[in-house]
């Protein structure tokens, strides 16, 4: 028996003309109702980006969230995941992945925190930005892209940024963005790497220095600006910029503190000397039929 | 015959058309093109914004990552990587410039293509690597290359892998691997009285860089650039000539292919610039530069 794609009119593997049926931004999972006689879907997904890192030299800023699309079969429940949430002087939280059907996307890494430890994101996250050394990897995407290297290497997901010395190294680019770097240099002038630059961007690298502090800006999105670094004295400053989301700006920084990365899977910046760093934005889901 | 592009039933309520006003149904068939779609927009290295008609939800992108350039010290440069996909629209692009060093990468939403490793370098993305370095994995998760021993040809792979560096006088340099993104030739550079022969660039839909035969005291060769593929015709795209030098001097490699361009000739000890879309530069005293990346977009 033999088959013609040609002959078959149902058969496409594009969502070419497809319309925007449903938006779920509600995190967590929850349940979604398809109209009789819709057998297939195509879904975009992203994961929730991850928080920055706190630490007493400055946080590294969080990767973004992952971002997957394809066909998938119905489903009657959805996920949507979180962004990471900051911890008090330690590694931010990964983000959470989203789920539709077999569509499936990772969150981003946390940035790195005193203790060095790596929250790890999943599938296409981007990595989180170092601090006192090497920042974390990416994760292998949904489509098989590899990991990108934690040194900033460009990737589906971007690299975190190191952290070598008075600069922070900004976080790779790639379509989700790795959180940028922290500098762990305490004295003197001193600046965070920025996020990575994606289709969502990556949180910013924070400083911790007692003199000069800028913090590196978030991530620039396809959609959506990064937040700004906080620039000043001590705890006056030195927070890393929210990464760019999908769907919503990153928040600036404002003097120690980090910006919340903006919704739709944004990293969020790293957080300067006794500050809170910013979480990652909340991922989303888009359904077409 | 049913129109492929045409959306079915299943999905209702739909748009019923096509989103381009325009397309050829039954042109433009080669495999990696978007049956049905026409190309709408061309858009080379430095470009950062594009502006797609209001209406356009998605849209179908080819990705190709800058080549790498070719080495002063190795072979030559591999060639970026090529990605495809459908993916959402937005008026923000990244065209990867050819390398100096490693090509840059190219990206239109989550279609990502790597730029090239230089001469000694592995690239990213499913680039070819650059002579001694391994090629790397792609978009689609499809391995990439291994390196080619010391006068040995690099292993096939999405992005293949690297010619190895003869170290015998006398002994070709090793044939970038072939693969969709060609790996940079490698080098014949062992000081003696036999000729020294850089190897060919490896093919693919870009080409890698030819590598350079140099420190012999007779004759030095360069290699051929690796050949392409144009993808939106399906003809074929060669590597430029390498050159010929006596004692004391460097026979240079040619420019591997891009797909939308040949690769150039080198130009006595310069090796030759990698074409249009993706092509990795040849190796010699002067490496030459990797081709600019490109990025089709189909709607």
């Amino acid at each position: 028996m033999s088959a013609s794609i040609y002959s078959n009119s149902q058969f496409t593997d594009s969502p070419y003309g497809l319309k925007l049926q449903q938006t779920i931004s509600a995190t967590g999972t929850s349940s979604v109702t398809i109209p009789t006689g819709i057998n297939r879907i195509y879904a975009i997904v992203i994961g929730g980006g991850g928080a920055g890192g706190c630490s007493t030299v400055g946080g590294g800023g969080g990767g973004a969230g992952g971002y997957s699309a394809g066909w998938t079969y119905v489903s009657n429940t959805v996920t949507v995941g979180t962004g990471g949430a900051a911890v008090s002087v330690a590694s931010g939280s990964a983000g959470r992945s989203s789920v539709y059907g077999m569509v499936i996307a990772g969150g981003g890494t946390g940035g790195l925190g005193t203790a060095g430890t790596v929250n790890a994101g999943s599938l296409g996250g981007g990595g989180g930005g170092g601090v006192n050394g090497g920042g974390a990897a990416s994760s292998i995407s949904y489509t098989g892209a590899p990991s990108a290297a934690n040194t900033g290497v460009t990737g589906y997901g971007g690299g975190g940024g190191n952290a070598p010395g008075a600069t922070g190294v900004a976080g790779g680019a790639g379509v989700s963005g790795g959180g940028g770097g922290a500098s762990p240099t305490t004295t003197g002038t001193v600046t965070g790497g920025a996020g990575g630059r994606g289709l969502i961007g990556g949180g910013g690298g924070a400083t911790g220095s007692s003199g000069s502090n800028t913090g590196g800006a978030g991530g620039t999105g396809d959609f959506y600006a990064g937040g700004t670094g906080a620039t000043g004295t001590g705890v006056l400053g030195g927070g890393g910029g929210g990464g760019g989301g999908y769907t919503g700006a990153g928040a600036s920084a404002s003097a120690n503190s980090g910006g919340a990365g903006g919704t739709g899977g944004g990293g969020g910046g790293g957080a300067g000397i006794s500050g809170t760093a910013g979480s990652g934005g909340d991922g989303i889901v888009y359904l077409y039929y | 015959m049913a129109n492929p592009s045409r959306r079915g039933s299943s999905g209702e309520p739909v748009r019923n058309s096509m989103q381009g006003g325009n397309y050829t149904p039954w042109t433009n068939t080669h495999f990696v093109l978007p049956y049905g779609l026409r190309l709408q927009q061309t858009i080379n290295a430095g470009t950062t914004s594009v502006t797609i008609p209001s209406g356009i939800t998605f849209v179908y992108a080819i990705a190709v990552g800058g080549g790498g350039s070719g080495s002063s010290a190795g072979g030559g440069g591999g060639a970026g990587a090529v990605s495809w996909g459908w993916t959402i629209a937005t008026s923000s692009c990244i065209v990867g410039a050819g390398g100096g060093g490693s090509g840059g990468y190219t990206r239109y939403g989550n279609v990502i293509a790597g730029g090239g490793g230089g001469g000694n370098s592995s690239g990213t993305l499913g680039s070819g690597g650059g002579a001694n370095a391994a090629g790397s994995t792609n978009y689609y998760g499809i391995p990439g290359g291994a390196v080619g021993a010391a006068s040995v040809k690099g292993a096939s792979g999405s992005g293949a892998g690297g010619g190895g560096t003869s170290v015998t006088n006398g002994v070709n340099g090793g044939i970038g691997g072939d693969g969709i993104s060609g790996g940079g030739g490698g080098s014949s550079q062992t000081a003696g009285a036999s000729t020294n022969t850089g190897a060919v660039g490896g093919n693919g839909l870009a080409g890698g860089g030819g590598g350079r035969g140099t420190l012999s005291t007779t004759s030095n060769v360069g290699g051929t650039g690796g050949n392409g593929v144009n993808i939106l015709t399906g003809a074929a795209t060669t590597g430029g000539a390498g050159t010929t030098a006596g004692s004391g001097s460097t026979g240079a490699g040619g420019g591997g292919a891009g797909i939308a361009g040949n690769g150039n000739p080198a130009v006595t000890t310069t090796g030759g610039a990698g074409g249009l879309g993706g092509g990795g530069g040849g190796a010699g005293n002067t490496g030459g530069a990797g081709g600019a990346g490109i990025l089709y977009l189909f709607y």
